[in-house]
């Protein structure tokens, strides 16, 4: 198989059609294939299951949360479920999305016949499934799964705070989750950096590419340090006493941040790549700003390796003021983001499909994420609101109301492509003014609960802290956002069943994947058209225009 | 320092600027929305660099995030005058201990059912609070004076505060320390100063 494979990578364009090497069919082909497309498949329906998952888990935590003292669920379960929702969302949903939407869509957005080291993308699905189950196992062993939240702080996380097997099937699940994502994201930096169609610079690159180009670089800087730090909590499962010493202890919180302030642009970074490549699909023009959001995504890449010390700003042992400045910096970056997002939409003319409108919402919410996000890189402020429901709220509107929106801006988009079928649009404005509303009606309310006094992670709270109508706003927003899913399942299911079939390009689209058929062949491209701009085909249509306008002037000439 | 009106001002600051902020990018999006509507029978605009326009953007936000920084750093220093009283506070699986310095009194509960221990303090005056861990990590919050640390084992967090009028606030754990986390409670007393130290000597006769 890997000679045949690699034979038929270098020929296809050029030579006949070559000998596809047998591959099986159905589930097993997803699991075994060295096709990256169905790679990204799997990593992404895989995800998108647990994003289901996860979200069922959220719905009880919201139900117990509804009202002051209830209790639906015992204090230990409700441990459970956020410690299972987080590390779920975090590293075995989103991380996931992020780089599985690269190891999809970068082969074919860069011209590539296939993604560099197949098998190695491959292997990299395997860990992360493999870390997924380790990790769900916990709720089948004694004492249950990880209650200890998602950055799990050293001692309570160690072997007598923390007796029951479940911590340790965390640790399994995310040293293979977080390897699986690392190994991935090398190939898809590798695709990137050396597999280019001729005529496709760097600086021709699409945003989406260059915005998984940085994602990858994140993760490659950063995830070794999740590994270190869940291997000294491993140590110190082994041997708790290493924990007697408060350097052990800081250390940890160290290690952790290192990778887990990275990690939040990893799942933000390619979905600002998605919601670009709406705005400019559907406002029928190129990207504005290319060179300066290239810069601001760079500059915002390096930045995101120096701000990890405001999550520690409470701790007494952490520089805040130098954490303070390089996290308000991050001001620029994101401002010169905005000037792309907000100069396509001014320039342009607007087509309201629902990836646009998810790309459009995108915009103002994720604003508010990162508005509060300078407020708690205050450290003043930051003492008062950290580890309340005001960074519960700050979160969710970055990961939520802006990175899922980013992502279902992308699904939208980029659905013909994958399957070659047509979501419903009618399906998909309901699943969008549902988001819309369940959004803001669930994760707004959280400022108020938050900076009133209620604390993350509390299985219930008294009703004298008067943060009972916010709740329960909360509880009925996300109901709201449970039927937004279902929407959009049903709009999945009937979208699979009738097969209304896909063009190869049915947004007009700018970037090179819309050149070739929904589904893509085997070897992603019969011809590559040719590259002369970081929005391809978009250019060729303007090229075409230019010559007819031309031969008409001609022609009146002539006459 | 009295840490709530600092946390107000800063913060008061803070939400202003994010509304101006904001109010700019819907106002833009409206903008973009409305321009689409109008200029709907034209072909868009290819035009895609903006360079001295985003240069000078670029340049702005720089000025911007700069203030911004040296305003978090200004609000982030303080001095105080030597603490009157000094609080040794301890943080355990699944409640509270305040010990006062330099006496005998200590206060304590075990947080199950409503007993929750009461932190009582001076108003006016300079307190410190030496804040540590006997087991995991916590978090000493009281939402009223606008500030938390941490409390670590085997390190103590240190900070002091005023407290201008005589109230009773509630306490809380905010860094999640296992089961009964939710529950780790306590209520905050103040008193003017001659009644806290009746208070104080009352409490130390009972000690002793």
């Amino acid at each position: 198989m890997t000679t045949t494979d690699v034979a038929a990578t270098h020929e296809v364009g050029t030579a006949a059609a070559p000998t596809l090497p047998t591959e099986a069919r159905g589930l097993a082909g997803l699991v075994t294939t060295t096709d990256h497309k169905k790679i990204g498949v799997a990593t992404l329906l895989t995800a998108l299951i647990l994003f289901a998952a996860n979200g069922a888990l959220a719905l009880v935590m919201r139900a117990q949360l509804a009202q002051p003292g209830q209790t639906i669920v015992s204090p230990h379960l409700y441990s459970e479920l956020f410690t299972l929702h987080g590390t779920g969302m975090i590293f075995l949903v989103i991380t996931p999305f992020a780089i599985g939407m690269g190891v999809y869509l970068i082969p074919l957005q860069v011209g590539a016949p296939s993604i560099a080291a197949p098998r190695i993308a491959l292997l990299g699905y395997w860990l992360y499934g493999a870390g997924a189950v380790a990790l769900y196992s916990g709720v089948f062993v004694g004492g249950g799964a990880a209650d200890t939240g998602w950055y799990a702080y050293t001692p309570l996380s160690d072997a007598i705070y923390s007796p029951g097997q479940g911590q340790s099937l965390w640790i399994v699940g995310t040293f293979l989750a977080a390897t699986g994502m690392i190994l991935q994201a090398w190939t898809v930096l590798w695709t990137a950096m050396r597999m280019r169609a001729p005529g496709l610079t760097l600086m021709r690159m699409s945003v989406f590419s260059w915005s998984e180009v940085v994602t990858v670089l994140m993760v490659i800087a950063s995830f070794p340090s999740l590994l270190v730090a869940v291997s000294l909590m491993g140590a110190g499962r082994m041997d708790p006493s290493i924990f007697n010493n408060n350097m052990m202890n800081i250390a940890y919180d160290n290690l952790f941040w290192f990778y887990g302030h990275p990690v939040v642009y990893v799942m933000f970074f390619p979905f600002v790549g998605a919601v670009a490549e709406s705005l400019s699909t559907f406002a029928g023009k190129p990207y504005v700003g290319y060179k300066f959001t290239v810069g601001a995504l760079m500059t915002f890449a390096a930045l995101s390796m120096a701000v990890w010390g405001h999550h520690l700003f409470a701790t007494g042992q952490s520089a805040n003021d130098y954490y303070s400045l390089t996290t308000i910096a991050l001001t620029v970056p994101a401002g010169v983001e905005y000037f792309g997002f907000l100069g396509t939409a001014i320039t342009g003319r607007m087509a309201y499909t629902t990836s646009m409108l998810f790309a459009l919402a995108f915009i103002p919410q994720f604003a508010i994420g990162g508005i509060t996000g300078v407020m708690l890189g205050t450290p003043v402020v930051d003492y008062h609101v950290n580890g309340s429901y005001f960074v519960v709220a700050h979160f969710h509107y970055t990961l939520f109301a802006g990175s899922v929106f980013g992502f279902f801006a992308g699904m939208y988009l980029w659905w013909p492509k994958v399957t070659g079928t047509m979501l419903s649009e009618r399906l998909g404005k309901a699943h969008f003014w549902l988001m819309v509303v369940g959004t803001n009606a669930t994760f707004l309310p959280m400022f108020w609960s938050g900076y009133w006094g209620m604390p993350r992670r509390v299985a219930t709270y008294p009703s004298s802290l008067g943060v009972g109508v916010p709740n329960l706003i909360s509880s009925i927003g996300a109901g709201v956002l449970a039927l937004a899913m279902v929407v959009f399942a049903v709009n999945v299911v009937r979208s699979l069943r009738r097969r209304v079939p896909a063009p190869p390009d049915p947004w007009g689209g700018h970037t090179l994947e819309w050149a070739t058929s929904s589904p893509p062949p085997r070897f992603n491209f019969t011809a590559i058209p040719p590259i002369r701009s970081y929005y391809p085909l978009l250019s060729l249509r303007q090229e075409q225009r230019q010559e007819e306008e031309q031969a008409l002037i001609i022609g009146s000439e002539a006459g | 320092m009295n840490l709530p009106l600092r946390f107000d001002h800063t913060f008061r600051v803070e939400v202003i600027i994010a509304i101006v902020v904001f109010g700019l990018i819907m106002l833009l999006l409206l903008a973009a929305i409305a321009r689409s509507a109008v200029r709907r029978a034209r072909p868009p605009s290819q035009k895609h660099e903006f360079t001295k326009t985003e240069a000078s953007y670029t340049a702005a936000l720089a000025v911007v995030a700069a203030g911004l920084v040296a305003f978090s750093l200004v609000q982030n220093t303080s001095s105080d005058p030597p603490p009157k009283v000094v609080v040794n506070v301890t943080g355990y699986q699944w409640c509270w201990r305040f010990a006062y310095g330099g006496t005998h009194v200590s206060v304590t509960a075990n947080c199950v059912d409503g007993h929750i221990p009461t932190l009582v303090v001076p108003t006016g005056e300079v307190i410190r609070f030496n804040v540590t861990s006997a087991d995991v990590v916590h978090a000493f919050w009281v939402p009223h004076l606008r500030f938390k640390t941490f409390a670590y084992p085997n390190f103590t967090n240190t900070f002091e505060t005023t407290i201008a009028s005589p109230g009773n606030w509630l306490g809380e754990c905010s860094e999640f320390c296992g089961l009964y986390h939710y529950a780790m409670h306590f209520r905050v007393r103040a008193e003017t100063p001659a009644q806290f130290a009746s208070w104080l000597h009352q409490q130390g006769s009972a000690a002793r």
